[in-house]
């Protein structure tokens, strides 16, 4: 759709189209969004894998383990319904994304409420001399739980609005 | 609390011969959410279904119902039972 008008951004303009940048901007804007089933799941159980290691192996690999899960959960997200590229959600788009946030924040704040529960009956524990119980202690464990709690939180909003986007795009029907 | 809302957009745009893109574009939305509303996936907010309304220049009842439309072919032949009766 090259710019008709002024001749010098006509030019510029066609230019542009010619590097095929638009074009590949136009699609990703109007493409349909990836319904993730799998992917979340593998990327949230190495998200717990990377805690569990931060707990019982090392102080610093799981960390890595947990940032790891993290940022191939970043990656994810610009083929996800929750996110597009080049222009704003439309109110169907909005509704979906607030769902599927909706959904992950509400998992999260219970994971987190079960955690403090149970890292707080650990430290009791602990202290009783009833065996030996972790708690987050050091920066690198605040920081896996951090990282943990926002995968956990993405990754269930992208199964829920998955889940909630029709299998097929309609406009693949006719037209 | 979500009833579905049956619609005949489909059958408006084909009879102006307007695309899915076109329609989207003037009421301001994704082509997409246009073939979701088409289908019965997505029901709309009463804004979005002001303007589908509005670019047809009907009321919206006679685009959005709680109960399916009667098809084309279906009215078609009321019509003519009808212009019979009174012919």
């Amino acid at each position: 759709m090259p710019y008709k008008g002024d001749p010098i951004a006509e030019k510029l303009d066609k230019l542009a189209e010619a590097t095929g940048m638009p074009q590949l901007s136009r699609r990703l804007a109007n493409r349909y969004p990836v319904r993730f089933r799998i992917v979340p799941l593998i990327l949230l159980a190495v998200a717990f894998g990377g805690l569990w290691a931060q707990i019982a192996v090392s102080e610093i690999y799981g960390y890595f383990v947990v940032m790891f899960a993290f940022l191939g959960t970043m990656a994810l997200l610009p083929f996800s319904p929750l996110k597009k590229v080049g222009r704003g959600f439309d109110e169907r788009e909005a509704a979906l994304v607030k769902s599927g946030h909706f959904i992950g924040l509400l998992v999260a704040a219970g994971l987190v409420v079960l955690g403090c529960v149970f890292i707080g009956l650990g430290v009791v524990a602990s202290k009783l001399g009833l065996g030996h119980f972790w708690a987050p202690s050091r920066v690198t464990d605040w920081f896996a739980l951090a990282l943990l709690l926002a995968t956990v939180e993405i990754n269930v909003a992208i199964l829920a609005a998955s889940a909630r986007l029709p299998s097929d795009d309609p406009n693949d029907e006719d037209e | 609390m979500s009833a579905r809302i049956y619609n005949r957009i489909a059958v408006f745009r084909a009879e102006v011969g307007m695309t899915r893109k076109a329609l989207a574009e003037k009421v301001g939305v994704n082509p997409q959410t246009i073939g979701f509303l088409e289908r019965g996936d997505y029901n709309p907010s009463l804004e979005l279904a002001l303007r589908v309304s509005q670019v047809f220049k009907v009321p919206v009842e006679l685009l959005f119902s709680f109960t399916p439309f009667p098809s084309v072919a279906a009215t078609l032949l009321g019509q003519e039972s009808d212009n019979a009766l009174q012919g």
